[in-house]
């Protein structure tokens, strides 16, 4: 019996015909989630039949986590499930519209009795059914046997829900991706290409112009503006978003696959047969893609050579060369032959021009980018980031903070502009400092200034703010379920067997694992709102982490950035250390010193042709010596951005058993029996030591 | 009736078609004869609706075939490369046309199979070209379309399966009123079975008309006078062709038979022949006055 139903017999002739697709996705599919998962399943059933002791909330949410969101249990890591996905996608792509690749299966297809719409829909419909539809059916088996066996409380259906999604969204993605390629692209190398360069292309040659913006407009901050570019990156949010479901917006993503469709659409209609086994079906695309080639080319170009040489005619030249090399190599690709093809050259050469211009006008700052400066009734807060490594983010919104803020941020804008002046292409070395502007709306305007490291220019508002700062983060502790931390003592010399002897432990978090949460929520406000300047400068002994479920947003959260409790958190201490908290401060305020290990120095150097040379040195004569020097060293990571740099100085702190250790192992040759080489140790470049700045007040 | 309105195609640039206007009637066998690049393979193809025409439109009837699903399904296309999915045997192929087409008729294609001996089972892509070709066209005889194209499709056909083809086509299009196209080189074979001919040379068509007209409208005409006749005085007939053996002359002529011949009864001729020519002569000397090959 035929259906009589027309479109309905090609359907199902097309579903026969692609059978192979089911086979392979479920294949692929069943030992991702299925299998893996229900090992999962089964070993939590055990685990938690044979629990006798009532279960805290921290193993509570890491079974939750467990079965609701890594149900894709896999040795393969995020990144490559990613790609698996995406690829099975983009392969089933390249599958249904493989006809396009050769002009006789195209002209084939094109014969048969049906509308180019409705045959590019059929293969949706095939893609839905062999492709889709298994993966959702594997993903269902997962929480039909989590509650079969009962575990229906540890599992959370939006976070399930969250990460499944993602993944069909990363293959539709894929799917969309390979489609467009197929229909644009008439040869399988070809859309290859086509794909990677719709795929990354634009990202990457945001990325690097970002680099280069940086070498003109000094105040331009780098990572955060690659941030941004980010944000609407479709194959970095898909990515994102996979990784952290919830905690980011998988929206360009969706949103490039639902144009990449469209256009698929279009494309496929409008495509002609007899350009099959061509470079480009769509040859009015011809332009667009060599004058793409050109900026491609000319910005890789000008990044090479500028990384190689880093000089600034060099960016131009190297932009020229670039543009022209891919450009001709794009006008090879498209007619299919080796040779040098002026055709269309004006293309190459306007995008050049452009990018010329764009680096000029970068030169010049024509937008006035590095001159902003607003004025304190045009902001509702400042917040600053004092430096790439810290993750301190300090916030003034009051109009006393806001205008020292300001009168700060104005100093470093002149020092900026000087600089500028100085040295017009790249910058010069400078410690940076992270600002970003709000507005009244809340619109936001990023920049980076800097401050020379080895000016005395100590800025004591910075001083103020970061007092401020550091109180109102007890505002901020996070609502988790967990904490733990580690120890970060500073050694001062100690090797591992003197530290395990004197502490218990080498820089290990096994000793504080599963803190109570609620007591170290409550003690660390507690010390967060005492903190004074002068705390901030006592030496780091724990890095506090906290992490686990959001009970405000519901999502698994981890605080990388973490709290350092410092000798002056007395009640992080008293509680984590209990009676051990004196044998800590004890040796971090100076005990320490007396260790007969240490041979401590203080270093004075030259600049000589642009390079420090040692100068002079002198070695501590007693423990009150060195602890007077070592009161003048940063002994917290926040300090360097409070003190003035100062390189003439240092002090160098050398352990005899560690130089006992190099010397057994063959790396140092030295006689350390010898009082004499003892005494000049600063001299010898290969020494090993822990090295100090030394801050001459 | 299959009516082309005025098709333009180029690719790139190059003009392949130009004014293309063509009429099929039901029950008819149409010729296309055309030098090599002519564009032939491109006229079918927007015939059969694979080509969309740059200017110009194709009917079936009184619908169009461009993008038409009704009208495209009447028409079968049999490329001069016969085409096939992959891997797959004359018993898929037909489950594959039975899928789309819905004329398609499976008896029919067993019924050909047999008769021109090929197996079912086999993969497709085992067979010699001419094998290809055959099952090309019984696939195409089992769809039993209403206008069917045929380009250099007996080309590689031992004579006894062109004969066999030829006369099944002729049939089928005469039992069926089925439209048939023959695209190729092969005149003597076009001549023995189509009713109509059009000559293609550089995209448009040069010459169209029934074959009897087309062949009698060129012939050649040998007399012989008891004098030389002055050469303005065969000139004035206005010859493809002429040539002089003595007294005897040879020109070939365009035009009404019986008039040419009253003309050259006016130089006395002792003896006078017109001479039919085949339609390959015709081909030849229309594409010499086209500036074929000169």
């Amino acid at each position: 019996m035929r259906n009589k139903n027309t479109q309905a017999s090609p359907f199902r002739w097309m579903l026969k015909r692609y059978f192979f697709l089911f086979v392979v996705v479920t294949v692929i599919c069943f030992a991702l989630f299925p299998m893996q998962g229900m090992m999962r399943i089964l070993s939590t059933s055990q685990t938690l039949s044979r629990m006798t002791e009532p279960m805290e909330q921290v193993q509570r949410e890491y079974y939750t986590r467990q079965l609701s969101q890594d149900f894709i249990y896999s040795p393969l890591n995020l990144e490559v499930l990613c790609l698996l996905f995406g690829g099975m996608g983009y392969v089933a792509a390249m599958v249904l519209f493989r006809h396009l690749f050769s002009r006789k299966q195209g002209m084939m297809i094109a014969s048969l009795p049906m509308t180019r719409g409705k045959s590019f829909l059929l293969r949706l419909g095939v893609y839905g059914v062999w492709c889709v539809a298994p993966m959702v059916l594997c993903m269902a088996i997962n929480p039909l046997a989590v509650w079969v066996k009962g575990l229906g409380e540890y599992f959370s259906l939006t976070a399930y829900l969250r990460r499944a999604g993602l993944s069909l969204l990363i293959n539709l993605y894929g799917f969309a991706l390979g489609t467009l390629s197929a229909t644009l692209f008439g040869t399988i190398w070809s859309a290859a290409l086509g794909s990677l360069l719709m795929a990354g292309s634009v990202e990457v040659a945001l990325m690097i112009w970002i680099r280069f913006a940086a070498t003109y407009l000094h105040s331009l901050f780098v990572d955060q503006a690659i941030r941004s570019m980010l944000v609407f990156s479709p194959i970095y949010s898909l990515y994102k978003s996979f990784y952290q479901p919830g905690d980011y917006g998988p929206w360009p993503g969706l949103v490039a696959a639902v144009i990449f469709l469209a256009l698929a659409f279009l494309a496929y209609r409008k495509g002609r047969p007899e350009h099959a086994g061509h470079t480009l079906i769509q040859k009015k695309l011809e332009p667009l893609l060599v004058a793409w080639a050109a900026v491609l080319g000319g910005t890789a170009g000008a990044l090479a050579l500028v990384l190689y040489l880093g000089r600034e005619i060099i960016l131009y030249l190297g932009l020229i060369l670039g543009a022209l090399a891919l450009s001709l190599l794009a006008r090879m690709l498209l007619d299919q032959r080796i040779g040098l093809h002026w055709k269309q050259w004006k293309i190459p050469a306007a995008a050049t021009l452009v990018m010329i211009l764009a680096l000029l006008g970068l030169r010049m700052d024509i937008t006035g980018f590095d001159r902003y400066a607003p004025t304190a009734d045009q902001l509702a807060r400042v917040r600053v980031w004092p430096g790439h490594e810290s993750q301190r983010e300090m916030r003034f919104e009051d109009p006393e903070s806001l205008e020292a803020t300001l009168g700060w941020i104005g100093q470093m804008r002149q020092e900026l502009l000087a600089d500028k002046e100085k040295y017009p292409f790249q910058q010069s070395l400078h410690r940076s400092v992270e600002v970003i502007f709000e507005d009244q709306q809340g619109r936001e305007v990023h920049r980076q200034y800097m401050y020379p490291v080895d000016q005395e220019a100590v800025l004591p508002e910075l001083r103020i703010m970061a007092e401020k700062y550091s109180q109102q983060r007890s505002e901020e502790i996070p609502q988790v379920g967990n904490a733990y931390c580690y120890g970060s003592i500073p050694t001062y010399g100690l090797d591992t067997q003197e530290f395990m002897a004197t502490f218990g432990f080498f820089r290990s978090n096994d000793r504080f694992s599963y803190l109570n949460v609620k007591e170290v929520r409550e003690a660390l406000r507690q010390d967060l709102q005492a903190r004074t300047f002068d705390t901030l400068q006592e030496p780091t002994l724990l890095n506090l982490y906290m992490e686990g479920m959001d009970e405000e947003t519901g999502t698994y959260r981890y605080d990388y950035s973490g709290y350092n409790v410092t000798a002056g958190d007395q009640h992080l201490l008293d509680l984590i250390l209990g009676e051990e908290k004196e044998k800590w401060l004890d040796y971090v305020r100076g005990g320490f010193a007396k260790s007969e290990n240490l041979r401590v120095f203080l270093c004075e150097f030259e600049e000589k042709d642009t390079k420090w040379e040692l100068k002079s040195y002198q070695m501590a004569e007693d423990e009150n010596q060195v602890l007077e020097w070592m009161s003048h060293v940063d002994r917290c990571e926040e300090e360097i951005f409070y003190r003035p740099r100062d390189r003439r100085y240092q002090v160098r702190v050398y352990s005899l058993s560690n130089l006992q250790d190099q010397v057994g192992y063959g790396t140092l040759e030295l006689d350390l029996e010898d009082p004499e080489v003892i005494s000049h140790l600063p001299e010898y470049d290969n020494v090993w030591g822990s090295t100090y700045t030394y801050v001459k007040e | 009736m299959l009516k082309t309105v005025e098709i333009d195609k180029s690719f790139g640039g190059r003009q392949v078609l130009e004014g293309i206007s063509l009429e099929l009637e039901g029950g008819h066998i149409f010729g296309l004869l055309g030098t090599n690049g002519a564009g032939k393979s491109t006229l079918l193809r927007i015939i059969s609706g694979i080509l969309q025409a740059d200017r110009g439109e194709v009917y079936l009837g009184e619908q169009r075939v461009f993008e038409n699903p009704a009208a495209k399904a009447e028409i079968c296309y049999l490329s001069d490369d016969p085409t096939f999915l992959h891997a797959a045997s004359i018993q898929e192929m037909g489950a594959f046309q039975r899928a789309w087409y819905p004329t398609h008729d499976p008896e029919r294609l067993k019924e050909l199979c047999k008769r021109f001996d090929l197996p079912m089972e086999e993969k497709i892509s085992g067979f010699s070209k001419g094998t290809q070709k055959r099952v090309q066209v019984c696939l195409a005889l089992a769809r039993r379309p209403q206008a069917l194209l045929c380009d250099e499709t007996f080309d590689g056909l031992d004579p006894v399966m062109r004969e066999a083809f030829r006369k099944t086509i002729s049939e089928e299009t005469w039992d069926r009123g089925m439209m048939t196209i023959l695209a190729g080189h092969n005149q003597q074979e076009m001549e023995d079975i189509c009713d109509s001919v059009g000559f293609l040379h550089q995209g448009r068509l040069t010459t169209v008309g029934d074959m009897e007209s087309v062949v009698s409208g060129i012939f050649r005409v040998q007399f012989a006078t008891a004098e030389p006749i002055p050469e303005e005085e065969l000139q004035a007939l206005h010859p493809l062709r002429s040539q002089r053996q003595g007294r005897l002359c040879v020109v070939t002529l365009r035009g009404d038979q019986e008039t040419a011949l009253r003309k050259i009864a006016t130089f006395g001729p002792e003896f006078c022949e017109a001479l039919p020519l085949t339609l390959e002569e015709v081909f030849i000397l229309e594409m010499e006055e086209q500036g074929y090959a000169q």
